[in-house]
């Protein structure tokens, strides 16, 4: 199998820069000066020092070398470190030396020996907890919520890593879709969770049910509006008499009503505008689907592709028909449950995961017989046997199904335990 | 089809008491107001939990169906199998892979092997499988409701006799935390044959005998295409032989006397026991490949051939009889190997005897003009008691060594039949 790592050892060396400039800050915590720039370049030179490793190997080199390579791209950094900072970092020497060596002999390794499934799992394991225990440290000492984020950063790589592993780095625009829409749904999840669900009382629940209750006051208080000004058109039929005679005892304001004159206009010529441009559209789409005339060329049909892909909405609609043979089934089932027939349809539901399963190709007599010879106890056989002859007398003789058949439930209760009894048998096996 | 969880190439994330813990935590953290803490533990619940139930439900409603283009091919030849996925649920499985155990001299390999991780070890000792080499490939994503059919070419390297029942089938959720697998189940298993390697062979040895009709009256038997006579019908009769277009007639019940025939056919008996004790493998292989050589001459030439195994390490005693299978042959000589040394109660090694059929060779053998007994050497030879009951005149003994003499039987050189091999 053609496994393509570059992807995923790419993002593991991406999660150990986050965790060793993690570690970085937690080594120079009581610093306040520090500069940015050398554990934030870890996040970087991980990942490069690996791609550099798998450009400089791609030709044959001796060890000596390979060696050297890395000790110059090592020496670089820290030579970069010392001129970006002036000097060094708080903590010394030692710390940009130690974090750059890992991350260099880490980018080494892993170019030489291809990670495995279980290594970027465990990398993940690790990635995961270190966050915790930094967001621990972080809330205990409240430090800066930025240093947290490269460990943050760090962990979220090595879960792409993972799966950029699991999919061999095959993957194409709906598999991340997916992906995306998994991590969005788990995001919104969380958000009710620590925001709502777990939040003081007063804030959590209570608040998203005051603002629902003000967004259901604003749109009521928005359509009272609307209603107001659409009644304020309806005019009695002697208004202007009215008008007139109380015009000098009233004090109205002309200019209000000039006002909202102009915005009605404006109104009606939008709902005109809209209702004509809808009417073009429906328009275009039915003489879009008339056709006139004969066609004179028959069109080739296009080359179909090798394999073609079922569409969202036709998964849709196959999950939902799914559902509804399920809900009649069920409802079938139901109806049925104290005729011969609903058990006979019971009993099959009950061996469908056992070794007595109904075969394709079975038929209920051949079904009722096989777990007749199945059974262990008289009583029981023999009630199968009546069972057998009923089912075959309503399916095959045209008898009506009668309302009850007698012993349904002791028959169910015996079949449930004669089941529980052969698995049990053949567990000891 | 429901899948099994796989811990050892599942991420601790979807254990379930790992959940548990990070679920308590998570909610003694929003408590006492730590929320960000609180919502990484949750995370870790919520991505957990999710990938479990993606991942168990994603085995779901998984059918498949292995198909092959032929049961058997002969070595440096390709197989083709084709495998049909059908994803029966709306939930996508965005990785799956197919897992082969392969048979442990690689008689057949896939086109990409690597060596198994040592958790993949144990199952493939207890299937009997090699634990050099492991094929595995990776499969499309599946979409809601897809149903593709992905295609595989295998090698065939060597003799030898392969199941397709260890496969599983390997999916899991989409993060990648959680894997489950399902095996293949057995009614939809392939047993597939590498046959023999096919040589450059004379069949004049097989075909003198019936071009000197020496055979005695061995190998008649009725032809029921032509009818020579009637006669009345006797309580002895088989109902096969009544003649029934007369008793439709109204006339009395007669029987058909048919036609004796002397049909060209060639028995082998392999002394497959006289092998096992020599230090190579080579002689055993060797001696295969020239009579499977000669039995794809033979069906050329339209001599039927039977063959005989003794018992052997995977299973009992082969014999055919009858001809026109040249497919049943190849197999039964790709699956045969000789059996384990076994020893007595003192740890001294019994010696090695071929078992075969007796009495259908006995019953078959009167159909069979000759037979040709196949064997190390004359030293070596495992059934004698088989040889004495047909007798040396209708027994050749064939061997790989060249010997002598073995009592009244005609001995000669197994390598001689190679085309340019030399003399008979």
């Amino acid at each position: 199998m053609k496994e393509s790592y570059t992807l995923s050892a790419s993002l593991m060396q991406v999660s150990l820069g986050g965790i060793l400039s993690a570690c970085s800050y937690f080594l120079t915590m009581e610093d306040q000066t520090q500069v940015v720039y050398f554990p934030a370049i870890l996040l970087v030179y991980a990942p490069l020092v690996y791609l550099l490793n798998r450009l400089f190997l791609r030709r044959e080199h001796t060890v000596i070398a390979w060696i050297l390579w890395n000790a110059v791209l090592c020496a670089l950094l820290v030579g970069s470190v010392a001129v970006v900072c002036s000097g060094w970092p708080s903590g010394g020497v030692l710390p940009v030396l130690l974090f750059t060596g890992l991350a260099t002999l880490r980018g080494a390794q892993l170019c030489h020996n291809p990670p495995k499934l279980s290594a970027a799992i465990l990398w993940l394991e690790i990635s995961v907890v270190v966050l915790a225990v930094f967001m621990g440290i972080w809330a205990t000492t409240e430090g800066s919520l930025v240093w947290c984020s490269p460990v943050a950063l760090g962990a979220g790589a090595a879960l792409l890593a993972v799966i950029s592993h699991r999919m061999n780095g095959q993957m194409g625009g709906r598999e991340w879709l997916l992906l995306m829409l998994a991590f969005a749904l788990m995001g919104g999840v969380l958000w009710l969770l620590v925001n709502f669900l777990a939040a003081p009382t007063g804030q959590g629940v209570v608040f998203v049910w005051g603002g629902f209750l003000a967004i259901l006051n604003s749109i009521g208080g928005q359509i009272q509006r609307f209603l107001a000004f659409l009644t304020s058109f309806l005019k009695p039929e002697h208004y202007e008499e009215v008008e007139m005679a109380d015009l000098s005892g009233m004090n109205m304001d002309t200019s209000a009503n000039d006002t909202m004159a102009a915005s009605f206009g404006r109104l009606l010529a939008i709902v005109v505008v809209a209702a004509v441009i809808a009417a073009v559209i429906a328009a275009l789409i039915v003489f879009g689907r008339i056709k006139l005339g004969h066609s004179r060329v028959q069109m080739a049909p296009k080359k179909a592709r090798k394999q073609k892909r079922p569409s969202l909405l036709a998964g849709i609609k196959k999950m939902l028909e799914h559902l509804v043979a399920c809900l009649t089934l069920r409802r079938v089932m139901w109806t049925a449950r104290n005729t011969e027939l609903g058990t006979y349809y019971a009993l099959v539901r009950l061996c469908r995961h056992t070794a007595l399963r109904q075969q394709p190709g079975d038929t209920p007599g051949a079904f009722l017989t096989r777990l007749e010879d199945a059974c262990s106890e008289q009583e029981t056989a023999e009630a199968l046997a009546d069972l057998r002859l009923r089912v075959d007398k309503v399916l095959y003789s045209g008898q009506e199904a009668s309302s009850q058949f007698p012993g349904r439930k002791s028959l169910k209760q015996n079949i449930k335990r004669q089941i529980k009894h052969n698995l049990t048998e053949s567990t000891r096996n | 089809m429901k899948g099994k969880l796989v811990a050892n190439r599942s991420s601790y994330l979807v254990n379930l008491p790992v959940l548990a813990v990070c679920l308590i935590l998570g909610v003694l953290m929003a408590l006492w107001g730590l929320r960000l803490l609180a919502a990484v533990l949750l995370f870790y619940v919520l991505l957990g939990g999710l990938a479990r139930i993606w991942g168990v439900l994603s085995a779901n409603r998984l059918e498949i169906q292995l198909t092959g283009d032929s049961a058997g091919a002969f070595p440096g030849e390709t197989l083709t199998f084709h495998l049909r996925v059908k994803n029966e649920k709306f939930l996508p499985l965005l990785w799956a892979e197919v897992f082969f155990p392969l048979e442990k001299r690689l008689c057949l390999t896939p086109e990409e092997m690597r060596p198994p991780e040592d958790w993949e070890k144990p199952a493939l000792e207890e299937g009997n499988s090699s634990l050099e080499q492991v094929g595995e490939a990776r499969l499309p994503s599946f979409l809601w409701y897809e149903d593709r059919t992905v295609e595989f070419h295998w090698q065939a390297n060597r003799r030898g006799i392969y199941s397709t029942q260890g496969w599983r089938l390997r999916t899991g959720d989409g993060f990648g935390l959680s894997q489950v697998e399902h095996p293949l189940t057995a009614r939809h298993a392939l047993r597939l044959a590498v046959y023999p390697k096919l040589v450059e062979v004379s069949p004049e040895l097989f075909l003198r005998n019936q071009w000197n009709a020496d055979t005695g009256a061995r190998g008649v038997m009725e032809d029921p295409t032509v009818i020579r006579s009637t006669r009345a019908y006797q309580s002895t009769d088989s109902v096969k032989r009544i003649n029934w277009r007369m008793v439709a007639r109204g006339l009395p019940v007669t029987v058909n006397v048919y036609e004796e025939i002397l049909p060209r056919s060639v028995g082998f008996l392999f002394d497959g026991e006289s092998f096992a004790e020599q230090e190579s493998e080579d002689a055993l292989e060797d001696a295969l490949s020239i009579l499977a050589s000669e039995l794809v001459r033979l069906e050329e030439e339209q001599v039927e051939a039977a063959l005989c195994l003794p018992r052997g390490q995977n299973g009992g005693a082969f014999t055919h009889f009858g001809g026109g299978d040249l497919e049943s042959l190849l197999f039964a000589l790709a699956g045969y190997e000789p059996e384990i040394e076994r020893k007595d109660q003192a740890g001294n090694p019994i010696p090695r005897s071929a078992v075969f059929d007796l009495p259908a060779i006995l019953e078959g053998g009167q159909r069979v003009g000759h037979f040709y007994y196949i064997t190390y050497s004359t030293q070596s030879i495992a059934a004698p008691e088989l040889l004495e009951e047909l007798g040396p005149e209708l027994v050749t003994i064939l061997t790989v060594e060249e010997d002598s003499s073995y009592g009244e039987f005609e001995v000669l050189c197994l390598n001689g039949l190679r085309e340019g091999g030399g003399a008979v």
